[in-house]
C-alpha cells in the first residue's frame, strides 16, 4: 500500500538522536574556578553601617512623628480653646445685638424713633409726607418691666451707662462756665441723665368716637 | 568512606534543620491563626480597652434665623459639672503636686464662686449622695456652664471633678418670635419651629476613637474619626425687627386694654409671614417662666368665632357670584326677623338707606342677611373653602388647628344667617390673615409661608413645597371689596383709624366668645379685632390685630389704634410711599328720588 509506505517513510527518524555533544561535555576540561576569598571587612562594615543608618532613621522618623503628634495635640487643644473663646464672644454679640438690648440702650440714651421718610412727588412741587405719629410710643422698659423680655439680657446696657457717665463728666459746671439763665453754677451735681418722656399707659390713646 | 559519612551527617543535619524550621513555622502559623482569627475579637476589645479612647463628637443642631439672617435660635457648647463623691478629698502638696493643701471645702468654695452657687448647698448635695450610696462615683453639681466657667473650673485642676460637654440651645433674641421658634426640652424639641422642622435642624453625632499614650496624647495613625453631621439652618420669612416692634406694640396695647391676650399678624401680599406677635409671649430661654397657655402661638392654635371681620368674605363671595354690587341700594332696619330666625345689629338704628357698600362699612348684620337672601349656602361654603377656612395653613405649625367647615346643608336656619357675619363658624387668626391675603393679591390666595428654606451644611437648599396659588374670587371682586373696606377706615367714625395719604382697607370686628364648654356666649368676654390690607392701590401687607377680653375699651374701637400703629410702623420700616391714586368714592348711602 502506498499509504503504508508513506507512513513508513514518515516513521523513519529524520535524524539520529544527537548524543554527540553530551559526550563531548564529559570530555571537556572544567573552567578554572576562581579562588574563593574570605568576605572583606568593608562589606561587613557597610552592612552594619547601613543597618545602623536604617535603625537611626527609623528612630528619628518615630521621634519626629510622635513630636508631631504632641504638636498636633497641643494645636488641637489651642484650636478648641480658641473656638470656645470665639463662641463666647459670638454669643455675647448675639445678645448685645438683640432688639431688646438695642431698644433699651436707645431709650436710655434718650433716642426716639426717627422721622418717617418724606417722598418727592413726580410733579416735583412738594414732598409727600410719610405716616402720622403713632398713638402710643412707650419705651422698651417702663415701670411694668420690659415688654418683650429676654432672659439672656440680665444687666443694663453698658454703652448707655458709659455715655451717661461721660455726659455727666462733661456737664459738670466749672467756675466761669456760661450757663443758661435761671441755672446757678453752685449746684455741683452732675447733670441728670436724659430721660425719655414716658407717657403713662393709657394717656395717649384717643378716646373712641362713636361706635 | 569518609566522604560518605560526611554526606550522611550533612543529610541528617539538613533534615533536622528543615524539621525544626517547619515546626517553628507551624507553631507561628497556629499562633497567628489563634491570635488573628480565633481570639481576634476578645484581644481587640482588650487592647482597645487598655489604651483605646472613644469620644462623642457632638453635631451642632442647626440655627433658626430670620429673613435677614438674624439668629433667633442656635446651639452653643455648655458643660455639666459632675463630681465623684467617693473620691472627693483634700489635695496634698506631696501627692497632687499642688502648692498648698486644698481641702474639699475650699475646692467647693472655688467651684461655687465660679458657678454662682452656695458652697454649702454643694456640700449638702455631696453628703446626701454619699448617704445614699457611699461608693457613688457620679453626681451632677451644676449644668449649663459657659466656656468661661468651664475654663475656670478646669483650671482648678481637681481630680475628682469631670466636666462633660452638653450642648444647649440659646435664643439670643429672647422672646422675639419665641411663639414661633418654640423651645427645647431636655433633649426633645417641644414647640414651634423647633418641633415642626426637627428633620432639618437635627444633627447626627459622630465619634472619634484613638489609641492613647500614657499621657493622653493620641498615638499617631490610630485616630479613627467618624465626623458629626451638623443640622441645617432654617430660615424663616419673618423680619426680627418688625417682629420685635409688633410684639412691643401688641404687649403695650394688651396692657393698656387690660386684655387677656393680644395677637397681631403681619403678612405680605404674597403670603409670606413678616411677624406674628403675641402677648404674652414665651421666652424660649426660660419657657417655664411663662404660663403654660402662653407658650405656643395662639395665631395658629386658638380658633375663635371671628365676628364682623368675616363679613368681608361674605361680601366678596356675593359680589363674585354676581348677586350684589357695591352700589346696590336697600333699606336696612336694625333687625331682621323671619320664621324661627332673628338677627340684630350691634346698635339700634332707624331704617337706613344704605348701599351694599354701606351695609358692609356700617357692619350691619341685618343688612348682610338681606344682601345674602339669594345666596346658596353651598356656594358660600365653596368660597370659604377656597379662602382657606377648614384646613390648616401650609405652614404646618406644631399644634395648628384646622377647624373643619361644617356641612352647609346641615346648618340650622339661624346659623345659616350667622355665618354671614362670622358667628357659628370658627377660624384661627392665621386663617383669617390668609383669607385677607387673597383679597390683597387680586383674588388669588397663596399658601402661607413662614419657613423660607432649609440649608444643609453641605449647601443643599430645600424650600418647602407649599402648592400653588388658588383663585378665590376674581380680580375685580377683590378690588371692589377692598374699595368698600377702604371706606371703613375713613367713614366708620374713628379718627384714630386713617393715616393721611395712604389708602388702607380694613374691617373691624367685635366677636363674642363662646364658653369653653360650648354652652353659649360668655357676655363678659369679647374678642376685638381689626383686619386690613394696604396700600389699596398696590396691596403689599395684610395686618390683623386682635385682643381677647379687653377691659378698658370693649368694642372694636379698642383695637383700631393698635392696627393704626402697626400699619404706621410698617410704612416707616419699609418706607412705603403714599398712595398716588384717589381714594374710592363708592357711595354708602342713597336718597330716594323725590317725586
Amino acid at each position: 500500500m502506498t499509504t503504508a509506505a508513506i507512513v513508513d517513510i514518515h516513521a523513519l527518524p529524520t535524524r539520529a538522536p544527537e548524543q554527540q555533544p553530551e559526550r563531548e561535555r564529559h570530555l571537556r576540561a572544567l573552567p578554572a574556578i576562581a579562588a574563593r576569598r574570605a568576605p572583606r571587612l568593608v562589606h561587613g562594615v557597610v552592612a552594619l553601617i547601613g543597618l545602623t543608618g536604617i535603625v537611626v532613621a527609623q528612630l528619628g522618623l518615630s521621634v519626629v512623628i510622635s513630636e508631631g503628634a504632641y504638636r498636633l495635640s497641643a494645636l488641637e487643644g489651642e484650636s478648641t480653646a480658641l473656638a470656645r473663646t470665639e463662641q463666647t464672644l459670638a454669643e455675647d454679640i448675639a445678645v448685645l445685638s438683640s432688639p431688646q438690648y438695642v431698644a433699651v440702650a436707645a431709650d436710655e440714651l434718650g433716642m426716639l424713633a426717627g422721622q418717617p421718610s418724606q417722598f418727592l412727588t413726580l410733579s416735583g412741587a412738594a414732598t409727600a409726607g410719610g405716616p402720622d405719629a403713632l398713638w402710643m410710643q412707650t419705651p422698651a422698659i417702663d415701670r411694668s418691666g420690659i415688654y418683650v423680655p429676654n432672659a439672656l439680657l440680665a444687666e443694663e446696657p453698658q454703652a448707655a451707662a458709659t455715655v451717661r457717665a461721660v455726659q455727666a463728666e462733661a456737664a459738670r459746671p466749672y467756675p466761669g462756665m456760661l450757663l443758661p439763665a435761671g441755672e446757678s453754677a453752685v449746684a455741683g451735681a452732675p447733670a441728670p441723665a436724659p430721660t425719655v418722656v414716658e407717657p403713662a399707659p393709657g394717656t395717649l390713646l384717643p378716646t373712641a368716637v362713636g361706635e | 568512606m569518609g566522604v560518605k559519612r560526611i554526606r550522611s551527617r550533612n543529610r541528617v543535619r539538613t533534615m533536622l534543620v528543615a524539621v525544626l524550621t517547619f515546626a517553628l513555622l507551624a507553631t507561628f502559623v497556629v499562633r497567628l491563626a489563634d491570635i488573628q482569627l480565633v481570639r481576634a475579637e476578645a484581644l481587640n476589645a482588650e487592647a482597645d480597652g487598655r489604651r483605646g479612647v472613644s469620644e462623642t463628637i457632638f453635631g451642632s443642631r442647626g440655627p433658626i434665623v430670620d429673613a435677614q439672617g438674624t439668629v433667633l435660635a442656635e446651639s452653643v457648647d455648655r458643660w455639666d459639672l459632675t463630681i465623684s463623691p467617693q473620691y472627693t478629698r483634700d489635695l496634698l502638696p506631696e501627692v497632687d503636686g499642688v502648692e498648698s493643701t486644698v481641702t474639699g471645702g475650699e475646692a467647693l468654695e472655688r467651684i461655687a464662686a465660679i458657678t454662682g452657687q452656695d458652697p454649702l448647698d454643694l456640700q449638702a448635695m455631696i453628703l446626701a449622695e454619699l448617704e445614699r450610696d457611699p461608693d457613688s462615683d457620679y453626681l451632677l453639681l451644676a449644668s449649663g456652664l459657659t466656656a468661661t466657667q468651664f475654663e475656670a473650673v478646669r483650671d482648678l485642676d481637681l481630680p475628682y471633678v469631670y466636666l462633660r460637654l452638653n450642648p444647649q440651645r440659646v435664643y439670643p433674641a429672647g422672646s422675639v418670635a419665641g411663639n414661633l421658634v418654640g423651645f427645647m426640652g431636655q433633649s426633645e424639641p417641644l414647640a414651634g419651629i423647633e418641633r415642626s422642622e426637627k428633620a432639618c435642624l437635627a444633627a447626627d453625632d459622630g465619634s472619634r476613637t484613638f489609641d492613647r499614650s500614657a499621657d493622653g496624647t493620641p498615638i499617631p495613625g490610630s485616630m479613627l474619626t467618624e465626623p458629626a453631621v451638623d443640622g441645617g439652618t432654617v430660615r424663616l420669612t419673618i423680619d426680627a425687627d418688625v417682629q420685635y416692634q409688633a410684639q412691643q406694640l401688641t404687649a403695650q396695647y394688651t396692657a393698656q386694654l387690660r386684655a387677656r391676650s393680644g395677637t397681631s399678624i403681619v403678612m405680605r401680599a404674597d403670603g409670606t409671614v413678616v411677624a406674628v406677635a403675641e402677648s404674652s409671649t414665651v421666652d424660649p430661654n426660660d419657657p417655664t417662666a411663662t404660663d403654660q397657655r402662653d407658650r405656643g402661638s395662639r395665631a395658629f392654635t386658638a380658633a375663635y368665632e371671628p365676628g364682623s371681620i368675616f363679613k368681608a368674605f361674605s361680601f366678596a363671595a356675593m359680589v363674585d357670584l354676581g348677586l350684589v354690587s357695591p352700589r346696590d341700594e336697600l333699606s336696612v332696619p336694625w333687625t331682621y326677623t323671619a320664621p324661627g330666625v332673628r338677627v340684630r345689629d350691634a346698635v339700634a338704628h332707624d331704617v337706613k338707606q344704605w348701599t351694599a357698600a354701606g351695609v358692609l362699612v356700617n357692619s350691619s348684620n341685618s343688612g348682610m342677611v338681606r344682601l345674602a337672601e339669594d345666596m346658596d349656602r353651598a356656594d358660600y361654603y365653596d368660597y370659604l373653602d377656597r379662602f382657606g377656612f377648614g384646613e390648616p395653613t401650609a405652614v404646618g405649625f406644631a399644634g395648628e388647628q384646622a377647624v373643619p367647615l361644617r356641612d352647609p346643608a346641615a346648618l340650622d336656619p339661624q346659623t345659616q344667617l350667622n355665618v354671614l357675619f362670622g358667628q357659628g363658624i370658627a377660624a384661627t387668626p392665621i386663617q383669617l390673615a390668609s383669607a385677607y391675603q387673597a383679597l390683597a393679591n387680586g383674588g388669588e390666595r397663596l399658601p402661607v409661608r413662614l419657613i423660607d428654606s432649609c440649608t444643609l451644611p453641605d449647601g443643599t437648599v430645600t424650600t418647602p413645597e407649599l402648592g400653588g396659588a388658588e383663585r378665590v374670587v376674581s380680580e375685580s371682586t377683590a378690588r371692589q371689596t377692598l374699595e368698600v373696606l377702604e371706606r371703613v377706615v375713613t367713614d366708620y367714625g374713628y379718627e384714630t383709624f386713617p393715616i393721611e395719604g395712604y389708602r388702607i382697607a380694613a374691617k373691624t370686628g367685635t366677636a363674642q366668645m363662646a364658653y369653653e364648654d360650648g354652652s353659649g356666649y360668655d357676655p363678659s368676654r369679647m374678642m376685638i379685632s381689626v383686619a386690613g390690607v394696604f396700600p389699596v392701590d398696590d396691596p403689599q401687607f395684610v395686618v390683623l390685630t386682635l385682643f381677647d377680653s379687653p377691659q378698658t375699651i370693649r368694642t372694636s374701637g379698642g383695637a383700631i389704634p393698635a392696627f393704626h400703629d402697626m400699619v404706621n410702623l410698617l410704612i416707616r420700616h419699609y418706607d412705603i410711599p403714599p398712595s398716588t391714586t384717589p381714594a374710592s368714592e363708592v357711595p354708602l348711602e342713597w336718597t330716594a328720588d323725590q317725586p
